[in-house]
């Protein structure tokens, strides 16, 4: 146990690295791609070494076996756009889970949980 | 082999002395030998398939195409609530069912009237369970030499005495050292071992292991790693990546006495997808073929040794896995064939030879309609024609989606009418790939990188059907189309009826000559998993279970809409039916 654990937390810390460091950032705004319209917002411009979370891909990596479409459609699990949870229960459900929903507080960092709520949180629901 | 052949014929005898007398107080005795007969022994189910052969066949006759219209519900279990419903196969012995439901629960009851003989509830790791995709599936158990054998989604095998519900043994299988995988299909029983499979294909690690366990004692016998075993796989993987490959064998194989094989298909590789596109042979995460990932592996029943493989899926691109579905094994003209399908809607015709490696191919044909990832198959070799491959980027209109042409529910093959009859599902996806990060070796982490939205095959709705074909030649007999793909496993029965048990709730029973409808009967709510057949007292019984939720059940609202929407994911049944 304890050997994963640690093995796991310092492959976490590369992870996180690769991620953040991501040159591409959230990539340009592209009309049928909801996730690269919603930018992270920024970090002041005067804060270069906080580098921008790629949302498209820590989704994509982690969330789209079951969120279809970045959140955009319901499928195994539900639509994320319009979600009636505040940022905070967000927050909440992608860290701890809610089975059949792994939580993630242990392989994301919490920045990028951060990072994730606010992008559903800015998810425009076109059915309403 | 001669050995057991011998207490074969006796137990034969036994066998049928039982079935003459009716029932016996004392519980039949299954063991290792009672299963190479398990065919001739229609009063019971007694393995996943049905019988090594996995026919999901019965020589029951009570209920037949003529009177199936007068079935009805004969009792009912509800087994609290059960997370993405009840996926599992029922077994029956000796009057007594056996099936569980979410999260690794096991009921044992009356056959004839439901009545709850015992229970039992594993204590998962919860923490461990939830970190799967997988969490809470349970699809079924073993049974054999007193106990009931369970795997757990935290990488456990635990035998329960058949009599009691109390613990024999309860051993951890697959540590999180060893992969942070878990066990979600049934173990099946060959002679005294369990033999069960990772699941995990899209999960980062190493070696998606198949394990034969000690009946009595839980000890692990023997593994056979799918990836990463022996030089032949490490060759198959550049740059080490079999280190981080995923594979797995998630459902349940089968076991072959005349060649003393287990047969054994295998899960996707990781990641899943491969950002590679045209370059994978020499570039992208995993170059190479990635053997024995989406494969089909032959192992020594003693060993665990590898004696043949074929890869269905040379460096699977689509995560159309092998592991999915039953080996029907069937005999035709002096010659043993082992038939399979493969997600990608491909159905392989092996020879049940072994000594063949890789194993020869007899035939294999499309049993999937809308595919544009590959433009076909050889018939003679097996191998993909004009592949599509799926580059980083976008890419519209891929048929079939990641759910398959064809998911782990099982088809039936029915001897008196010479037919299998087999589910289909026609959807497409439009799907981004992007490139991710390896997670560390052995951390089970996901290791996948997509998304997507299921979508319409072009020019028409999604939709379903089963189709009773000629298991060799593919030549179809008749096929009804389903509005809505079921999801479920199908029974045939001597009876001539084929039971259908459909996604939107419907139960129905065809006329396994023609594919009419029989009679139907509205579940409440959706059927994703298993049906048999078994007596009582002499009385004919079908077993089926209900609920839904999965993967591949969470498209169904995206494409169809309600009754989808609504369904609940968090509750499911068992319902036996009978002749008034
Ligand atoms: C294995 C499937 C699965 C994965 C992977 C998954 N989810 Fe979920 N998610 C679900 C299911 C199922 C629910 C609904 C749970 C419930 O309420 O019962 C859900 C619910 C949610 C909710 C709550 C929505 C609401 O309105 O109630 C959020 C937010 C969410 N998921 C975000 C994420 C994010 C972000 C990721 C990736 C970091 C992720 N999910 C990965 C299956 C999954």
């Amino acid at each position: 146990m304890k050997v994963a654990t640690m093995t796991m937390r310092g492959c976490l810390l590369m992870l996180a690295s690769l991620t953040v460091g991501s040159a591409g950032g959230v990539h340009a705004a592209d009309a049928n791609n909801p996730a690269s319209e919603t930018a992270v917002p920024a970090e002041p411009a005067a804060a270069p070494e906080k580098p921008k979370i790629d949302i498209r891909k820590l989704f994509a990596t982690n969330c789209s076996w079951c969120h279809q479409d970045y959140g955009m459609k319901a499928a195994d699990g539900p639509k994320l756009a319009g979600t009636s949870l505040t940022e905070e229960q967000v927050i909440e459900q992608i860290s701890r889970g809610k089975s059949p929903m792994p939580g993630f507080r242990k392989t994301l960092s919490k920045e990028q949980i951060e990072a994730l709520a606010k992008y559903i949180k800015g998810l425009k629901d076109p059915a309403n | 082999m001669k050995h057991w052949s011998t207490q074969l014929t006796a137990s034969v005898k036994a066998l049928s002395v039982a079935a003459l007398i009716g029932t016996s107080s004392a519980a039949m005795a299954v063991d290792g030998n009672t299963l190479l007969n398990a065919d001739k022994d229609p009063n019971n189910w007694l393995t996943y398939h049905g019988s090594y052969k996995s026919w999901h066949y019965s020589d029951l006759g009570q209920i037949n195409a003529a009177n199936v219209k007068n079935l009805k519900v004969s009792w009912v279990h509800t087994p609290s609530a059960s997370k993405r419903g009840v996926q599992s196969f029922p077994l029956a012995v000796d009057g007594v069912l056996y099936y569980t439901s979410a999260s690794g629960q096991v009921w044992a009851l009356d056959g004839a009237t439901g009545e709850v003989k015992w229970k039992y509830s594993a204590k998962l790791d919860q923490e461990r369970s939830e970190g799967t995709f997988y969490n809470p599936y349970n699809r079924g158990i073993a049974i054999g030499y007193g106990n009931v054998y369970m795997g757990t989604t935290d990488g456990r095998v635990i035998a329960l005495d058949m009599n009691t519900g109390k613990v024999v043994w309860d051993k951890m299988i697959l540590t999180v050292e060893g992969g942070n995988k878990g066990f979600t299909g049934a173990p099946v029983l060959v002679k005294d071992m369990i033999v069960i499979g990772s699941n995990g294909g899209e999960l980062s690690g190493c070696c998606g292991p198949i394990f034969a366990v000690d009946a009595k004692t839980g000890e692990v016998r023997w593994q056979f790693d799918t990836i990463g075993g022996d030089e032949r796989s490490r060759a198959s993987w550049g740059n080490d990546s079999w280190k981080t490959g995923g594979g797995g064998g998630w459902m349940t194989g089968t076991y072959d006495a005349v060649t003393n094989s287990i047969w054994w298909g295998t899960a996707n590789p990781a990641p899943d997808y491969d950002w590679a596109g045209e370059d994978w042979k020499t570039g992208g995460a995993r170059p190479g073929d990635n053997l024995y990932s989406s494969s089909v592996v032959v192992l020594n029943a003693d060993t665990g040794e590898l004696k043949s493989w074929f890869q269905e899926m040379p460096h699977d691109a689509w995560d159309f896995d092998s592991a999915v579905g039953e080996f029907m094994s069937i005999e035709r003209g002096g010659k043993r064939y082992m038939v399979h399908p493969n997600k990608g809607g491909i159905m392989f015709v092996y020879n049940a030879d072994p000594s063949h490696a890789p194993l020869k191919v007899e035939n294999a044909y499309m049993t999937g309609k809308t595919f544009n990832y590959i433009k076909g198959v050889d018939a003679k070799t097996g191998q993909l024609i004009g592949r599509r491959e799926l580059p980083e980027g976008k890419h519209t209109n891929v048929c079939p989606a990641i759910d398959g042409a064809t998911s782990w529910n099982t088809g039936s093959y029915n001897p008196n009418t010479g037919l299998m009859y087999k589910v289909g599902q026609e959807w497409c996806f439009d799907i981004e790939v992007v490139k991710s990060d390896p997670p560390p070796a052995f951390s089970g982490q996901a290791y996948f990188g997509a998304s997507w939205t299921s979508t319409h095959p072009e020019g028409r709705k999604a939709f379903g059907y089963v189709t009773a074909r000629d298991p060799i030649t593919g030549t179809i007999k008749w096929e009804k189309e389903y509005k809505y793909p079921p999801l479920a496993s199908l029974l045939s029965t001597k009876g001539n009826v084929v039971f259908v048990p459909g996604a939107n709730g419907v139960f129905e029973a065809l006329d396994a000559r023609s594919g009419a409808t029989l009679w139907s009967h509205n579940n409440g709510i959706g059927h994703h998993g298993g049906v048999i057949t078994y007596t009582a007292k002499g009385k004919q019984y079908v077993a089926v279970v209900t609920g839904w939720g999965s993967h591949v059940a969470g498209n169904y609202c995206p494409l169809f809409g309600e009754p989808f929407c609504s369904m609940p994911t968090d509750a499911g049944q068992l319902l036996v039916f009978a002749l008034p």
